[in-house]
């Protein structure tokens, strides 16, 4: 192993193919993934890198520990970790937004938003998969309310009296819609984002200065 | 707890086996050497002190980050989360009347409680703390300190980054942002949020070119060339000074050999709230995170009462230990030169005083098995000289 060698974290799903489209455009992943489609590393000597397929959530764990100099991850992921990782580039694909969501049944409650919802009702329990994101949100705005924590299928929270909102990641609304859920609030938008190592940004800068140039000019 | 079988440990705190603890102890005794022979002077101070007393001057480090108890008087009481707030208390309280600049250094563990589980949260540091000397003539001390400190570790390749909070700040002032925008930006740098940052940059009211030469604020990343860029985007006076000493600690260092290891970045921003001057990190490749850092902190001693400029450093022991570790794999037991048994007792401890009086390391059979079986267990281990004393 060469001592400048790059590690790049991929996360693997619908990101993979549009991530590594704009390396390839870069002059950067020569590999040929067709080969063999279920390795884990795949090498590139020309470029003197290597990349890793990781789960999408755990690229910024890859990158913070150094394991990775490089990645690509959601910013949703990212907002939702909090890692010490410098965020580099908007890559603008993958776009999505985390929404706060009711009921469409329920929407005449939140005409005041959520605060005016509290002023008439005694709680607020909120159904997410993404509990650091909702606490903060509740936080920024002083509203006190109860984060419950859920892996999938949100929805379902505020349908069966789980939950009176939920804070959830669309992308087209779809889901919402499917299961009569409105979008009352819309906390941030999230696209993936080109990541570093905080230490691997500085002892490998000019390195890792030409990937990123190059990624940036081939958006 | 149920134990049910296994011992167990709180997270984020471990045994050091005897190899790695040897290597610790050598590493902590040649740091404390070598400050020693750049004049500082070694302080302990307790593992806890009252939280009321040290709470003002942590900086930014939140209160469910230390590890608090109540002791039995009902105080609140804090481990302590670093040694540079303790020494500053330390100055404050009882050194005031020597002779200043003061040169204090410390080998000992530190305390932070981490979000994850898991994550590392007793931590062995290394320092130095220059008191009473403002100036980059100190700072400049102080780096070449910490970059003698990577080399004697035996960290084959490491960079420093150098950085300045005034600069900073008078970069950021001359890019006219709101009091929020500015909140923000720092935010954003500090986290190496570049996203965020040109997003900043990009919504001012800068002159297109201006736009550019922000934007590119942290990608200015290099040799000394990095202070002649800067120097177009900075105005007030604490910046132009802060830019001026930066140029003078690039000579010193160079003077001192080492040119080709310190970087400038503006965008270094250390997290400990109480930097006000000039601020670097060492980093070593393949340790994801910094193994040292340190700066100037000219407000903290005046929250003891005492305001006097300073500066130092922390080494994290730990990342040297992993950054050998990458370098030469597993560490290794010591092997006793010799092992000494026999039948009386007596001539074998004469022996083994004898031997070990001449510098070597000796491991006596104090058991009561056959001959054949200690004879064996010296050449298990390796122990190149057995000797038998017979009557």
């Amino acid at each position: 192993m060469k001592e400048d060698m790059i590690t790049f974290a991929l996360p693997k799903g619908r990101l993979l193919p549009l991530v590594t489209g704009i390396l390839r455009d870069a002059g950067l992943f020569r590999v040929d993934m067709e080969k063999d489609g279920r390795k884990l590393i795949y090498q590139d000597e020309e470029n003197n890198a290597r990349y890793l397929i990781c789960r999408a959530a755990d690229v910024p764990t890859f990158v913070e520990y150094g394991a990775a100099d490089l990645g690509v991850a959601g910013k949703d992921v990212i907002l939702e970790q909090g890692k010490d990782i410098c965020e580099l580039a908007d890559l603008g694909f993958g776009k999505c937004k985390f929404v706060v969501a009711v009921p469409a049944a329920k929407l005449e409650l939140y005409r005041g938003g959520l605060s005016g919802y509290l002023a008439q009702h005694g709680q607020l329990r909120v159904a997410t998969k993404f509990p650091r994101v909702a606490e903060s949100y509740l936080r920024s705005r002083g509203l006190p309310g109860e984060v419950i924590k859920l892996s999938g299928n949100i929805e379902l929270a505020p349908l069966v009296g789980l939950a009176e909102v939920i804070i959830d990641l669309v992308s087209t609304g779809r889901t919402l819609r499917e299961n009569n859920l409105v979008a009352i609030d819309e906390i941030t938008e999230a696209t993936a984002r080109l990541v570093a190592n905080r230490v691997s940004y500085r002892v490998k800068y000019d390195r890792l200065y030409s990937f990123i140039e190059a990624i940036k000019n081939s958006r | 707890m149920d134990n049910s079988g296994t011992v167990l440990m709180p997270g984020g705190v471990r045994d050091l086996l005897s190899g790695e603890a040897r290597q610790k102890r050598e590493l902590e005794n040649n740091l404390l050497k070598l400050f020693q022979l750049w004049g500082y002077q070694e302080v302990v101070t307790p593992t806890f002190e009252y939280y009321d007393v040290l709470a003002p001057a942590l900086g930014d480090l939140l209160p469910d980050q230390l590890y608090r108890f109540i002791d039995d008087r009902g105080q609140i009481t804090v481990l302590r989360p670093d040694m540079t707030t303790p020494i500053a208390r330390l100055v404050s309280a009882r050194l005031i009347d020597k002779e200043f600049p003061q040169r204090l250094c410390y080998a000992a563990n530190v305390f932070r409680r981490e979000s994850h589980t898991g994550r590392q949260r007793e931590y062995y540091q290394a320092g130095v703390e220059l008191l009473g000397a403002e100036g980059p003539d100190a700072d400049a001390e102080v780096i070449s300190l910490a970059a003698e400190s990577m080399k004697l570790g035996g960290v084959r390749e490491f960079q420093i980054t150098v950085g300045h909070v005034d600069v900073l700040a008078g970069v950021l002032q001359g890019a006219g942002f709101s009091t929020r925008e500015y909140e923000q930006a720092e935010i954003a740098l500090s986290k190496k949020d570049l996203v965020t940052w040109e997003r900043l940059v990009a919504d001012s009211h800068l002159s297109p070119e201006r736009k550019q030469a922000f934007a590119s604020l942290p990608y200015m990343h290099g040799g000394v060339e990095v202070l002649n860029q800067l120097a177009g985007l900075i105005q007030d006076e604490p910046a132009r000074k802060g830019l001026a000493s930066l140029c003078r600690v690039w000579e010193i260092l160079s003077d001192y050999g080492f040119r080709d290891q310190v970087k400038i970045d503006l965008t270094l921003l250390r997290g400990l709230g109480y930097y006000t001057g000039l601020v670097f990190e060492c980093y070593v490749n393949g340790v994801g995170y910094p193994v040292c850092g340190g700066g100037r902190y000219d407000e903290l001693l005046a929250k003891f009462g005492y305001p006097c400029p300073a500066t130092g450093f922390a080494l994290t022991i730990d990342r040297v230990l992993e950054a050998l570790d990458n370098q030469f794999p597993s560490f290794t037991d010591q092997i006793p030169d010799y092992f000494i048994t026999g039948d009386d007792m007596g001539d074998v401890a004469g022996k083994a005083k004898e031997l070990r009086e001449n510098g070597f390391i000796v491991e006596v059979d104090i058991t009561e098995r056959p001959r054949e079986d200690a004879i064996a267990y010296a050449s298990r281990k390796g122990i190149p000289h057995i000797l038998v004393m017979e009557k």
